[in-house]
C-alpha cells in the first residue's frame, strides 16, 4: 500500500488550480472572505483524506471537496428569513434543529429539495428555480417570464408552501407539526 | 394573505401553510412596514402552531439555498463555455464504499441551451392542419400550444399535433412526451398511441411509446385510457374497458390490453419525469438498466462485458446529454474500464483495482 500522494505534489496541484477552485466556490458564496476560507479548508481536507487512503485523482478531488464545502457552508449559514424572524422575537421555538439538518448530508438535502421542486406545477417550479437555483430577484423573474411581480410572488409562496408540505409529509422536517394533514399515517417517510 | 372565501375545502394546516409561505416571501422582499410588522406579530401570536409553521416554512426557504448547487447542472441559458478542466468534474457521494454515486453533477456545459423556461421554444399555433414536432436522439424540446398547453418532448420523439375548436389531438408516433394540459371543457385533449387513446382534462401526464406497448404516468389530475376499436378490427381481444388513472399511477398497455396499473411514490414520479431537465435519475438500478436507459439518448453503442459488471448498482443524478461524464464517473467510482471496440461502440468491464 502506498502511503498517499506526496505532500509537495498535492501542494503543487492545489496552487495550480486554486484560482479555478475559487471561481467554483464563488458560484455558491458571495462574500470574498468566505470564498478564501473555503478554498483554504479544501486544502486541509484533501491533506487529511490523503493521509487515510491515497487519492487517485487529486485535481478532481479538490474540486469535489470545494463544491461540497461550499454547499455545506450555504446550508449552515442560510438564515436570512429565520434570522429576521428571530429579530421579531419569534425564536423561542427555534432551538431544536430540523431532522433535515441532523440526518441528511448537504448533497442529500439538495436532492430532497430538488425532488420537492420537481413535484411542483410547471410555472411554480420555474419561478422557484429562477429564485433559488439562480438567485434572480423577483423583478428579474417577473421580467424573464413576462409575468407581474405580484404573480411571481404568489408562485413563490405557493411553491414554498407545497415544498414544505412535501418535506413534512415525508418526515424530512421531523414530527414537530403533526396537525391535520401533517405526518402520514402509513409510516412512510 | 389567502383570501377568506378559499377557506372552505382547505384543511387548517394547508391554510396556515399558505399564509406562512406568503409571509416568508414577503419578508424576502425587504423590510416590513410598521403595519405589516404588527400584522405579522398578531398572526404569529395566535398560537404556537402558527409560529411553528411559520418558522418551519422559513427554515425550508432558507435551506433551499442549497439548490444553488444545481446551477451547474441546469443551465439558465447557454452559458459562456467553461474551462475544460470543469468538463471532467463529478460530485460523487461522500458515502464511499457504498456502490452508490449519490448525486453526481456533471459540469460539462450543456450542448443545447436551456433546460428551463427561458429557453422554451414557443411554437406558434397555426390552426390549419396537423403539425409535426420532433427531436433528434439526445435532444429535448418544448412545444407550447396556443391554448396554454405545454408539451415536453424527450429524446428521439415525434408527435403530430392537430387542434380544432372541438378537439385537441396529439399522435405520439415515437418516443416520449410530457403533457401539461390547459383546461378546456369544449375541446378534449387526446393523445393517441397505436390506437390507445389517453384523454385528459386539465392535467399533467407523460406517455412513452415502448416497443409494442405504451406507458402512461400521471403527475396531476386524472386521465382516461381507452382503445380506439377501429384500430384493431377483427381483434376483439385487443379491446378493453376504459381505465381511469389518477395522479401517482403508472400504467402499461400493450396489444392484448391493460398490462399493469401501479401506484408509485411522488418522489418516484418526480424522478421519472426528470428527463425534462435533461437529467436521468437512478436509484440503485443495475448498470444494465442504466446503460439501456442511456441508449435512448445517444447514438453510441454501449455493451457490458460480463454479468458481474452488469449487476453493479448505480444511483444518482446524471445528465442525459453527457455520457462522457457517466463513463468517467463509472471509471472513478467503480473501477469500470471503458474500451472502445468500434467507431461508435464501447465496452464496459469492471477491473480489479490497481491500488
Amino acid at each position: 500500500m502506498d502511503s498517499g500522494t506526496s505532500r509537495s505534489r498535492l501542494e503543487a496541484i492545489y496552487f495550480e488550480c486554486r484560482a479555478a477552485l475559487k471561481s467554483v466556490i464563488r458560484r455558491y458564496l458571495r462574500r470574498p472572505e468566505d470564498v478564501d476560507d473555503i478554498a483554504q479548508e479544501v486544502y486541509v481536507r484533501v491533506l487529511e483524506a490523503d493521509g487515510k487512503s491515497p487519492i487517485l485523482d487529486p485535481r478532481a478531488y479538490f474540486f469535489v471537496t470545494a463544491r461540497n464545502l461550499a454547499l455545506k457552508h450555504l446550508a449552515l449559514h442560510a438564515n436570512k428569513i429565520t434570522g429576521q424572524l428571530e429579530d421579531f422575537g419569534l425564536s423561542e421555538v427555534m432551538d431544536e434543529k430540523t431532522a433535515l439538518d441532523a440526518q441528511y448530508e448537504v448533497h442529500e438535502q439538495l436532492s430532497i429539495f430538488f425532488e420537492a421542486v420537481q413535484a411542483l406545477p410547471p410555472q411554480c417550479r420555474r419561478v422557484l428555480i429562477l429564485k433559488k437555483v439562480y438567485g434572480l430577484s423577483h423583478e428579474e423573474i417577473a421580467e424573464r417570464l413576462n409575468i407581474a411581480i405580484s404573480t411571481a410572488n404568489q408562485h413563490l409562496a405557493k411553491g414554498l408552501a407545497r415544498c414544505t408540505v412535501y418535506l413534512q409529509e415525508r418526515g424530512y422536517l421531523g414530527g414537530t407539526m403533526d396537525g391535520r394533514g401533517g405526518v402520514r399515517k402509513d409510516g412512510k417517510s | 394573505m389567502a383570501s377568506r372565501n378559499r377557506i372552505l375545502g382547505f384543511t387548517r394546516r394547508e391554510l396556515l401553510q399558505e399564509q406562512a409561505a406568503a409571509w416568508v416571501v414577503r419578508l424576502e422582499n425587504g423590510p416590513l412596514t410598521p403595519d405589516e410588522a404588527r400584522s405579522l406579530r398578531e398572526w404569529a401570536g395566535r398560537s404556537d402552531y402558527h409560529r411553528r409553521i411559520l418558522l418551519e416554512t422559513a427554515r425550508v426557504w432558507d435551506r433551499m439555498e442549497v439548490l444553488a448547487g444545481l446551477s451547474e447542472v441546469l443551465s439558465l441559458e447557454n452559458p459562456v463555455p467553461r474551462r475544460a478542466v470543469l468538463g471532467r468534474m463529478v460530485l460523487p457521494a461522500l458515502a464511499a464504499g457504498l456502490a452508490m454515486l449519490g448525486i453526481a453533477l456533471f459540469m460539462r456545459p450543456p450542448a443545447v441551451p436551456g433546460t428551463i423556461p427561458a429557453a422554451v421554444t414557443a411554437a406558434v399555433l397555426r390552426p390549419a392542419g396537423p403539425q409535426i414536432h420532433e427531436t433528434r436522439i439526445g435532444a429535448n424540446d418544448v412545444v407550447q400550444l396556443g391554448d396554454g398547453t405545454v408539451i415536453n418532448l424527450n429524446t428521439a420523439t415525434r408527435i403530430q399535433v392537430e387542434i380544432s375548436p372541438s378537439r385537441r389531438s396529439i399522435l405520439l408516433l415515437q418516443g416520449e412526451a410530457y403533457f401539461d394540459v390547459a383546461r378546456d371543457e369544449q375541446a378534449p385533449f387526446v393523445v393517441t398511441v397505436d390506437g390507445t387513446e389517453i384523454s385528459a382534462m386539465g392535467t399533467a401526464f407523460s406517455v412513452q411509446k415502448l416497443g409494442d406497448s405504451v406507458e402512461v404516468t400521471v403527475a396531476e389530475g386524472l386521465v382516461q385510457v381507452k382503445r380506439d376499436n377501429a384500430s384493431f378490427p377483427g381483434d376483439p381481444a385487443a379491446r378493453f374497458e376504459p381505465v381511469m388513472l389518477r395522479a401517482g399511477q403508472v400504467a402499461q398497455f400493450s396489444k392484448p390490453g391493460v398490462e399493469e396499473v401501479r401506484e408509485i411514490e411522488p418522489q418516484a414520479i418526480a424522478r421519472k419525469l426528470l428527463w425534462q431537465q435533461k437529467i436521468l435519475a437512478f436509484d440503485g438500478n443495475t448498470l444494465q438498466e442504466v446503460v439501456d436507459e442511456y441508449s435512448r439518448y445517444t447514438p453510441l453503442k454501449i455493451r457490458i462485458a460480463d454479468a458481474e459488471t452488469a449487476a453493479i448498482r448505480v444511483g444518482g443524478y446524471f445528465r442525459s446529454d453527457n455520457i462522457a461524464g457517466l463513463l468517467t464517473s463509472l471509471k472513478q467510482n467503480f473501477a469500470i474500464e471503458v474500451r472502445q471496440i468500434g467507431a461508435d461502440s464501447f465496452e464496459l468491464q469492471r477491473v480489479a483495482r490497481a491500488h
